[in-house]
């Protein structure tokens, strides 16, 4: 546009350049430091009280058993981003350890791999149909699917769980790379993958946005229900994987696996600052969520502390964690 | 009508929000056995009036009496306790209850526990029966007419003892004849002694009902006349459209428009659009005027597909279009800036470059080029005239900057028609003018530009051509030369 | 874009399916040691719990031993006793046991993450009753690593030194033997089944079927399922009652389905004597007030209790067979006051 004499005038209100506080990404950056802090803090502390705690192997352990509650997480922030909220991932783990578990005796381990995960697609894939197809909302469309994907896991698994899973599956899911444990490898690159995917690429940045206010992104010509139902595909993608993790590592796919897992990868994936209004969400924040649970499970069994009262620790971290959040926001 | 000793009174009240000054030293006085009308142009601040006496919002300054006391209300139920009752545009019943339930509703009275239904019946029959309510009582109040729903709203405020009832817009969607058992009843309530402040925009029924007449203008008291200082409805247009309309000076156009971009024939739409026809020229900018839910923004979000079209065809440079979603109107070259900006055209907390570059977000290698977004948003910001932070969250941007950020995202398109709904609405006074002149600055560059505003000086200003609304169709169609505030009024108030 | 996200994930894994085909799996076993981790095979030779202590002999741990138990979860009565076991045998020969629980019996990864917690630590043994049969592998075969003894107490089987556990085709054949004496002249039988998959259930339902067939008087007119729920049982105990008018017997394949069974048989108001198994505290006061005529139990005080032994033992390198069986004893009326106290609570001093 070209120059013009009516505007001359400023608006004296705004902020200025120089003002870096209330920048998002500073925001962003600030919130995922004080969960580091969290961890760091918790870890010192039961070093504190059993040095044993500190032991390389004891880290690795904890972040081996954040990891298949962390690639949960990751994909139900997906969801939570976009407003909704995936109750199924439980129930689509079992189904699609079943699967890959089944898959594992006739076909090639990698097909069996990529088998489970597709059937945990596809899983996410009728939950978004339903969800965007319908005026249904994804806690009712999910608490069905949740029981029917647990069915589907009981029926093809003939109420049994599936043994005789080849050492190849369990050594590719399993194993160890210089040592790290392949599922905690693979939970570091999956947070990475989905960070730039969310805060790094247009599919993240229309995600959000249509999480944040799906009139404002329809109106922009974005595509409310492709962006919704991907976010389903991918949690039910990432169910798909956490399965079969736990297929490799367990060496067998018992169809009830996972009941424990929902309300553990929702804690984790709120904790790390996802909201479940929609709109905002870290994937940073929901893998370090995942390992504050697993530390603090670890610490409080080292101490002894028995699991009822654990649950008591993990539901206190949670609130804590979003008091603390709130507090910080509202300074800004 | 009137006795001496007034039952509410209003002395200096004063509202600001960041930006804009709603109310300033309004004064009000209402007496029992009186119908007040309280009249203004959109935004002239009726609407702050009235939640700050109700304790919605507190006031800066000023003081509310009500019948010889000083109060300060600091919620509406507080008001309603103390007698004074809203009836709303939008009634507030709970709609699954039945028009006992609401009546009684919060004033149950419990027998060994439970509620007394039988008392309840009682009590709500005699309070809806004096208001003449013939429809049942025992179903939910969803099913009865917005009629009757009004009724039991007056029969709620009656049982809990109202002296005062203030009714926002209650003939807004009732038919003629609900309408006028509506004013026998508000003829009756005034035989009582109860006072009764009325808004409305019917001119017509102000001047058949009312004892006394307030008329805002911009958050200031034009003034208050009683029904025979007025000799008809011209007079009141004046009151409350009686400004100096230099505000916004009309401006001459270097050339005049161009050839036909945008051509609407018989649009209708399932939100109450019905058979509006319409043209747009390059260069032009077409002012849509009307009362508010005339059908305008209806209309325009008719013709880019965000609500479902029931007739009607959209030719963009003689080429007969299907638009069916708003990604179809994106890719027609229609730009479209809401008029609710917080909750249609920006996603708040995601930053302003986010929101600017929504449309298509530039990308390096595949993946979104955040430096290239920051960029692209600060060039297009500081074009617009505003230095801002691309990475600040633009919920925390004042109302100016935040329509020019959804400008910003509409100038990266191709966009050839730009759509603005009330473009400057809640932006202040200086922000207001370079919207304007952007909105100018568009049309000399050759778009086409159809511009909804309730602001009559805002469409009186910048319009080529004046579209005026009323009950979902096209009633007048003003030519520069036609334009002036009492045409228009009197067209958007027609009875 | 998606499609970057895709093709990012897929080599991903293919990274991950290809690149260390050739590792060992981190969890696997360390193998060799002292111990046998075997008591899952089928045949094994099997000692009854009672003469556990004579086969031992005398113990005196050479030193304070660390003992991890990894339960289900506590807030089953069965699971509270098999706790209350553990801790006397460790108070009595003076070991340090630490005992942890999962939340809730569906509770499998959150249980392994417990073990292998428990696992770092390195304790001398452990004593695990896994939540599945596979939801403890990879601790498992840490344990087995670190060559510690295990020991599998009740009910999923996975691959220990020792299983101290009950009989379950037993605890069915016992059900049918005590109808078949109860009724000598014979009649119609009726068995409420537990949840379908569980291996329990499995094997009650083969032991009752069999021990129905033994006694060629008894006829089982039916065997639904109650899914070890109590107003389940009591639907499904209303229905066969009402179809079969000569009933004599119901065996339930658990106490919590038995009490709907003898609520449903009260409300009938004839006379068919319930069984069920386990000896929970309420079964024990239907027992005793002849609601029900029976209960199997496998008196989990005992299991415990036994298994903290058996793991002393083992470290003691002393010999025990891989297969402890916890005699499950039929409760009646006439013997109840040996096994239980008046509040329901097992008699810790039985087999002194």
């Amino acid at each position: 546009m070209s120059n013009h004499t009516t505007l001359e005038r400023k608006s004296a209100t705004e902020t200025p350049l120089s003002a870096v506080r209330g920048r998002l990404d500073v925001a962003a950056t600030a919130r995922q430091a004080g969960l580091v802090g969290v961890i760091l803090v918790l870890v010192l502390g039961f070093g504190l009280a059993r040095p044993l705690f500190l032991d390389g192997g004891n880290l690795m352990n904890i972040l081996l058993q954040a990891s298949v509650v962390g690639v949960l997480a990751l994909g139900q922030t997906f969801v939570l981003i976009t407003g909704g909220i995936d109750l199924s991932i439980g129930s689509t783990v079992a189904m699609c350890a079943v699967v890959s578990g089944l898959l594992s005796h006739s076909l090639p381990v990698p097909l069996a791999i990529i088998g489970g995960i597709a059937v945990g697609a596809l899983a996410g894939l009728v939950n978004g149909l339903l969800i965007t197809m319908t005026n249904i909302t994804p806690f009712i469309v999910t608490l069905g699917s949740m029981s029917i994907y647990a069915g589907i896991a009981l029926i093809i698994a003939g109420g049994q769980a599936v043994y005789d899973i080849p050492t190849g599956f369990q050594d590719a899911l399993a194993g160890r790379i210089a040592g790290v444990p392949i599922p905690v490898l693979l939970f570091v690159l999956l947070t990475i993958v989905a960070a730039v995917c969310l805060k790094r690429t247009v599919f993240g940045e229309h995600l959000t946005a249509v999480g944040g206010n799906a009139e404002v992104a329809r109106l922009a010509g974005i595509n409310v229900k492709r962006y919704t139902a991907a976010a389903y595909v991918l949690s039910g993608a990432a169910a798909g994987l956490a399965g079969t993790i736990l297929v490799a590592r367990l060496g067998a796919a018992d169809p009830t696996l996972g009941a424990d897992l929902l309300l553990t990868a929702i804690a984790a994936t709120v904790m790390g600052g996802t909201k479940l209004a929609g709109g905002e969400g870290s994937m940073y924040g929901a893998a370090f969520g995942a390992i504050i649970i697993a530390t603090l499970t670890a610490g409080l069994t080292t101490l002894n502390v028995q699991a009822f009262y654990q649950q008591v620790a993990v539901g206190s971290a949670i609130i804590i964690a979003l008091l603390i959040d709130q507090v910080a926001r509202g300074r800004r | 009508m009137t006795t001496d000793r007034p039952m509410l009174e209003i002395k200096k009240l004063s509202k600001s929000f960041p930006g804009v000054r709603a109310l300033h030293e309004v004064d009000l006085t209402a007496y029992p056995g009186e119908i007040h009308a309280l009249l203004g142009e959109n935004g002239a601040g009726k609407s702050t009036l009235l939640k700050t006496l109700f304790g919605v919002q507190q006031p800066d300054s000023g003081e509310v009496w009500f019948e010889g006391e000083r109060r300060s209300f600091s919620q509406p139920s507080d008001a309603l306790h103390a007698g004074l009752a809203m009836v709303h545009q939008e009634l507030s019943l709970v709609p699954q209850f039945t028009a006992v339930q609401n009546v009684v509703l919060g004033r149950e009275k419990a027998r060994a526990g439970f509620i007394d239904w039988r008392e309840a019946r009682e009590r709500a029959e005699k309070s809806l029966g004096r208001l003449g309510f013939d429809a049942r009582m025992d179903i939910p109040v969803r099913r009865l007419s917005v009629a009757q729903q009004q009724l039991v709203e007056i029969a709620r405020a009656l049982a809990v003892g109202a002296r005062l009832i203030i009714l926002d817009e209650p003939t807004a969607s009732l038919t003629t004849q609900e309408s006028e058992q509506l004013f026998a009843l508000l003829e009756r309530l005034r035989a009582e002694g109860r006072g009764i402040i009325y808004v409305s925009h019917r001119l017509a029924e102000v001047m058949a009902l009312s004892d006394r007449v307030t008329v805002l203008r911009d958050g200031t008291l034009v003034g208050t006349r009683t029904r025979a200082e007025i000799k008809n409805e011209t007079d009141l247009v004046k009151l409350m459209v009686g400004r100096n309309v230099d505000a916004i000076s009309r401006v001459e156009r270097s050339e005049g428009p161009g050839e036909e971009i945008l051509r609407i024939e018989g649009l209708s739409s399932a939100e109450g659009v019905a058979d509006c026809s319409l043209s747009v020229r390059r260069g032009e900018i077409v002012g849509l005027a009307g009362m508010v839910g005339a059908g305008r923004t209806e209309l325009v979000r008719g013709l880019i597909g965000a609500d479902r079209v029931t007739g009607g065809a959209v030719w963009i440079r003689g080429e007969r279009v299907h638009i069916g979603s708003p990604a179809d109107a994106v890719k027609a070259g229609i730009a479209f800036l809401p008029e609710d900006r917080k909750h249609q055209g920006l996603v708040l907390h995601m930053s302003a470059a986010s929101n600017a570059t929504l449309i298509k977000p530039p990308r390096r290698r595949g993946l979104l080029d955040r430096r290239a977004q920051r960029e692209q948003t600060r060039a297009l910001l500081t074009q617009l005239n505003a230095d801002i932070d691309p990475g600040y969250p633009v919920g925390k941007l004042s109302g100016g900057t935040q329509q020019k950020v959804v400008l910003a995202r509409w100038l990266k398109t191709a966009s050839d028609i730009f759509i603005f709904d009330e473009p400057t609405r809640g932006v202040d006074v200086g922000a207001k003018g370079e919207i304007h002149a952007l909105i100018r600055e568009l049309a000399e560059e050759g778009k086409a530009i159809v511009m909804v505003s309730s602001d009559l000086p805002e469409v009186i200003g910048m319009s080529d051509r004046v579209v005026v609304m009323r009950r979902g169709r096209i009633v007048a169609e003003l030519s520069r030369s036609q334009i002036s505030e009492e045409a228009i009024v009197h067209h958007a108030a027609a009875s | 874009m998606r499609k970057t996200a895709a093709i990012a994930l897929a080599s991903i894994l293919a990274l991950g399916v290809s690149a260390c085909s050739s590792a060992t799996s981190a969890e696997e076993s360390g193998a060799g040691g002292s111990y046998t981790y075997t008591s899952d095979q089928e045949g094994v030779k099997s000692l009854d719990g009672v003469a556990l202590a004579s086969t031992i002999g005398e113990l005196k741990p050479a030193k304070k031993y660390r003992v991890a138990v990894i339960l289900k979860a506590l807030t089953n009565q069965y699971w509270q006793g098999i706790q209350k076991g553990a801790k006397a045998a460790a108070d009595k020969y003076g070991v340090e046991v630490t005992i942890q629980a999962a939340s809730s019996e569906k509770a499998q990864t959150e249980q392994l993450t417990i073990a292998q917690t428990l696992v770092g630590q390195k304790f001398d043994a452990y004593v695990v009753a896994p939540e599945s049969t596979s939801n403890l592998n990879p601790a498992l075969n840490q344990m087995r690593s670190q060559q510690a003894p295990v020991v599998n107490v009740d009910d999923a089987r996975v691959p220990a030194t020792v299983f101290i556990g009950p009989n379950h085709e037993e605890n069915g054949i016992q059900a049918a033997d005590e109808l078949a004496k109860l009724f000598p002249d014979g009649g119609e039988v009726a068995q409420v089944e537990g949840q379908s998959g569980s291996s329990a259930a499995i094997l009650r339902i083969k032991g009752f079927k069999e021990g129905v067939a033994k006694h060629s008087n008894l006829k089982l007119v039916a065997s639904v399922p109650g899914n070890w729920d109590a107003n389940a049982s009591y639907a499904a105990a209303q229905q066969i009652i009402r179809q079969n008018p000569n009933l004599k017997g119901i065996y339930a394949n658990n106490d919590t389905m038995a009490i709907g069974v003898a609520k449903a048989v009260q409300e009938s108001g004839k006379k068919v004597a319930v069984i069920g198994t386990d000896g929970v505290p309420e079964a024990i006061s239907g027992v005793r007030n002849e609601s029900m005529a029976a209960t199997v139990s496998p008196l989990p005080y005992y299991e415990g209790f036994w298994a903290v032994e058996s793991a002393i033992g083992l470290l003691e390198g002393k010999e025990i067979a891989p297969w402890v069986v916890a005699p499950a004893q039929l409760i009646t009326k006439e013997n109840v006051d040996q096994f239980y106290d008046t509040e329901g609570q097992v008699i810790t001093d039985l087999y002194k």
